[in-house]
């Protein structure tokens, strides 16, 4: 059982990344909720410990605990009132999201949790992950998939594995294009 | 042969205009929501149902007491969203525990 300073220095965590990209959010704004959760999830997938454990639900990723969090807290919230600091790498975190995500635009941020969440959590190959996405986020556009999808790959270089993967899957084309010019 | 007697029962508890497919997942999805829930279209997307049977069951539900509808706004377009009440929750939570009930009772104990 958690109590209620171990709850407040994670959310304290959390609201100190809202005020360092000046987002002040509104707990009973549903555009908002969904604003915090991905780029929350966002964070955990990127190795930054926030606490908050995510699942995928019919909303995408999505974490009740972070939701139990800022129903308890609706005022600290939404005056961005937190004592805890950032480290500089967390900063730079927080506002490479931002700026990939256009600001916290929705669409793009739950485009690109859900497709992260899928490919870094759930292991699924990008290809069966884009299937998924377009399974669970049907409506949204095929253009804004694609740019989402796109975002998500600026936020998460490729790991060592996916470079060596990408390498043999090249290696048979670069050696069909060696032969080509030996005509 | 008392097994039997005993879901029988229990069953006249239970609220059987839940136990239908797409009335149990709408609810299973929405318990987890909390007071957040879903839209409407990520109902339709993650359930993969069409519009006309999420939009019966979710009539079903709402006038059960089971689920509430809200007006929210995305991206400035204005949308329904639903979320679950306490009753749905008690209503599901008895549901979960006559089938949990039911799947403990040994193959040939119902007959």
């Amino acid at each position: 059982m958690e109590n209620w300073g171990e709850k407040m220095n994670r959310l304290g965590k959390v609201i100190a990344c809202f005020k360092e990209v000046g987002f002040k959010p509104n707990v009973d704004s549903f555009q908002d909720k969904l604003v915090m959760q991905k780029a929350v999830c966002l964070m955990e997938l990127l190795g930054f410990d926030t606490g908050y454990g995510f699942s995928l639900y019919v909303r995408g990723p999505y974490s009740p605990n972070f939701t139990s969090d800022l129903y308890e807290n609706k005022e600290s919230v939404r005056e961005l009132r937190t004592t805890e600091r950032l480290t500089s790498e967390e900063k730079e975190l927080i506002s490479k999201i931002h700026e990939i995500s256009n600001h916290f635009n929705p669409t793009m941020l739950e485009i690109m949790a859900t497709y992260a969440f899928l490919v870094k959590k759930l292991n699924r190959d990008y290809k069966s992950a884009l299937i998924d996405l377009k399974t669970l986020k049907s409506y949204y556009s095929e253009a804004d998939i694609a740019v989402g999808v796109s975002r998500m790959k600026q936020l998460f270089p490729p790991s060592e594995k996916e470079i060596q993967e990408m390498k043999k899957e090249f290696q048979a084309w670069e050696k069909a294009s060696d032969e080509d010019f030996k005509y | 042969m008392d097994r039997i007697f005993g879901l029988v029962a229990e069953a006249r508890a239970l609220n059987s205009k839940i136990f239908s497919l797409p009335r149990l997942l709408i609810l299973i999805s929405l318990e987890n929501l909390g007071p957040d829930g879903a839209s409407y279209r990520e109902l339709k997307a993650g359930l993969k149902m069409g519009d006309g049977l999420l939009f019966t069951n979710l009539r079903a539900l709402k006038e059960m007491g089971y689920i509430k509808e809200s007006s929210i706004k995305l991206e400035e377009k204005e949308m329904a969203s639903f979320s679950i009440t306490n009753e749905g929750k008690e209503a599901l939570s008895l549901a979960k525990e006559w089938l949990i009930k039911w799947l403990k009772v040994k193959d040939g104990e119902l007959g």
